[in-house]
């Protein structure tokens, strides 16, 4: 059964969007970022840095983000952090996220 | 119960378990109304040295819809924050706590109350209070020798008119649980059950003596229409409004440290009428309907309209509901009991009386606020003559348990198909907890307050359990 309602449609409105501009910044940054991060690939080579986003430097780094990945072969990744709910359909970022999980 | 534990998954989860919903005229004030949600139920008085609160973590929210649309047109939210004064105790205080800024109070909550009005698809925010005192847990004699003056203190007023009131009340709702929940016996005539026990016996209210965490609003009606108005007209559809409580966790919880919420929030919880998930929701759809907001309730009207309940009376007692069992083997809906607790009753049905909010069906509790309250309150309400009591928005001592039975029963069936005829069984359908009609203390088991917010002091852990 259906559990929508005006206010959860507000705030999916809302994540869409936001999913929309995220999704396609998505590659450039996160994906890459977090590629960057995977322990396989982070440890001598500085040159991996080289096309990471740049790290955030104010007060939002330290609210937490959660990233859970829905459907890594769809590439459906919902983040988390404050009240907001932001889902990315980006197949880069959820596999590096699941290679990321495997240590 | 009402709605407490009614669902699996709040049952795990009490302080975000919503357990009474209450609507009504305000007794001594008729220019407004008195809205009161109950969470985290059944609390033992004694249970220290962690006594009772509400969750830092859970959105409460009171919502009100008065346009007859079934959407929430306005919100009232309370978030909740613990603070330690004291520190280096395992105290929840350190002396008596004759005031609320007693320095002898180690552990306490305050409390925002935030207003949201929405419209079409936008809303807008206003805070109406901050940093709100809730009064202490009863205690006992020594730590919290005056109980009533902390509670008053903690009673305040809203900028605009109205007050509120959040912190720990006596349990309000009086139910036999005991036996009810043991294959439908009702005391009074557990002679006549399948499996009968001999001799009928007195009722016993199984919430006697525990108390609740209630948050309480008393606004003029003025703030609830959606024009502004005072409603005077009860045949008006703006004179009705429809409310129901709701809880709400963010989506991720993640156990290190402190603990850490994040995402948006996400409804656990709610309640409009009373018994709605807990008697006609079954067991495997319990949770969603938590999460599911009233407006799409037509996803649960089959339980309404063909009650399980309705068809095990006649199996249960057996002979004695031989008109019931053939109004279920018709398979008629229950058109009776989806106006009461889906639509509101139309005009044209019980003289002098709608609170008909439009075809949406949505468990709301549904408040004619033209209908002034009652000289003398009749704890049965519009079933038994008082057009101010239940289903015409809740009032605290009304006796819910037994007007939803004898609904179900068939009682209220006649209002729509007048050929039926009750059986004569209805009559005996009671939960037994009432002395007379007018009783408002269910036989001495309670003591609500005449003035706001009503429900009863709680009790205090010193005296209760007693000897």
């Amino acid at each position: 059964m259906g559990s929508s309602s005006r206010r959860q449609f507000l705030k999916r409105s809302s994540a869409v969007a936001a999913a929309a501009g995220v999704a396609a910044a998505a590659p450039a940054t996160a994906a890459r970022a977090l590629a960057g991060g995977n322990s396989a690939h982070m440890s001598s080579d500085a040159s991996a840095d080289a096309g990471v986003a740049a790290l955030p430097d104010d007060d939002t780094v330290s609210v937490p983000v959660v990233a859970h990945v829905r459907d890594v072969r769809k590439g459906l990744v919902a983040l988390y952090t404050g009240e907001r709910e932001v889902i990315v359909k980006n197949r880069r970022l959820a596999a590096a996220l699941y290679h990321a999980s495997r240590g | 119960m009402s709605s407490h534990r009614e669902a699996p998954e709040i049952s795990k989860d009490p302080v975000a378990d919503s357990t009474d919903l209450y609507a009504f005229v305000s007794p001594d004030d008729h220019d407004t109304v008195t809205l009161i949600a109950n969470y985290v139920p059944l609390q033992g008085p004694a249970g220290g040295p962690n006594f009772y609160e509400f969750g830092d973590d859970v959105l409460y929210e009171i919502n009100i819809d008065n346009n007859n649309d079934a959407n929430t047109d306005i919100t009232y939210q309370f978030r909740f924050n613990t603070v330690i004064e004291v520190g280096g105790t395992f105290l929840y205080n350190v002396g008596p706590i004759d005031s609320l800024s007693s320095s002898n109070w180690n552990r306490r909550q305050f409390y925002s109350v935030t207003r949201v009005d929405w419209s079409g698809s936008k809303s807008r925010s206003t805070v109406l209070a901050k940093n709100v005192p809730c009064p202490p847990c009863n205690i006992g004699p020594r730590s919290t020798p005056d109980y009533s003056k902390l509670a008053n203190e903690a009673i305040h007023s809203l900028p605009g008119g109205g007050k509120v009131f959040a912190g720990q009340r006596a349990e309000g709702f009086y139910v036999d649980l005991g036996s009810i929940f043991d294959l439908g016996a009702l005391r009074p005539i557990q002679s006549l059950h399948e499996i009968p026990i001999p001799a009928s016996a007195a009722a016993v209210n199984a919430t006697k003596q525990l108390n609740v965490h209630s948050i309480a609003l008393q606004l003029p009606k003025s703030k609830l229409t959606h024009n502004g108005s005072t409603p005077t007209n009860p045949a008006h559809a703006a004179s009705v409004i429809g409310v129901y409580t709701s809880a709400s966790r963010q989506r991720v919880h993640m156990y290190e440290g402190d603990g850490t919420n994040t995402g948006p929030w996400t409804q656990v919880s709610r309640l409009g009428n009373p018994l709605f998930n807990e008697v006609l929701v079954p067991m495997e759809h319990k949770d969603d309907w938590n999460r599911t907001d009233p407006v799409h309730d037509s996803n649960f009207a089959s339980g309404v309209l063909h009650p399980e309940l309705g068809a095990l009376l006649p199996v249960l007692y057996k002979g004695h509901f031989p008109n019931l069992a053939k109004l279920d083997a018709s398979k008629a809906p229950r058109s009776d009991l989806a106006a009461i607790l889906l639509t509101g009753i139309p005009s044209g049905i019980v003289p002098g009386f709608q609170n008909f909010t439009g075809s949406t069906q949505a468990d709301l509790l549904r408040l004619n606020m033209a209908i002034p309250p009652a000289h003398t309150p009749k704890n049965l309400g519009v079933v038994g003559g008082d057009l101010a009591g239940f289903p015409n928005g809740r009032r605290i001592a009304d006796d819910v348990v037994t007007i939803e039975l004898k609904a179900i029963a068939g009682a209220t069936y006649p209002l729509v198909e007048p050929s039926y005829k009750p059986d004569a069984a209805v009559g005996d359908v009671d939960q037994g907890l009432t002395s007379s009609a007018t009783d408002q203390t269910a036989k001495g088991t309670e003591h609500y307050l005449a003035h706001f917010p009503y429900l009863g002091v709680p009790f205090s852990g010193y005296d209760v359990p007693a000897k």
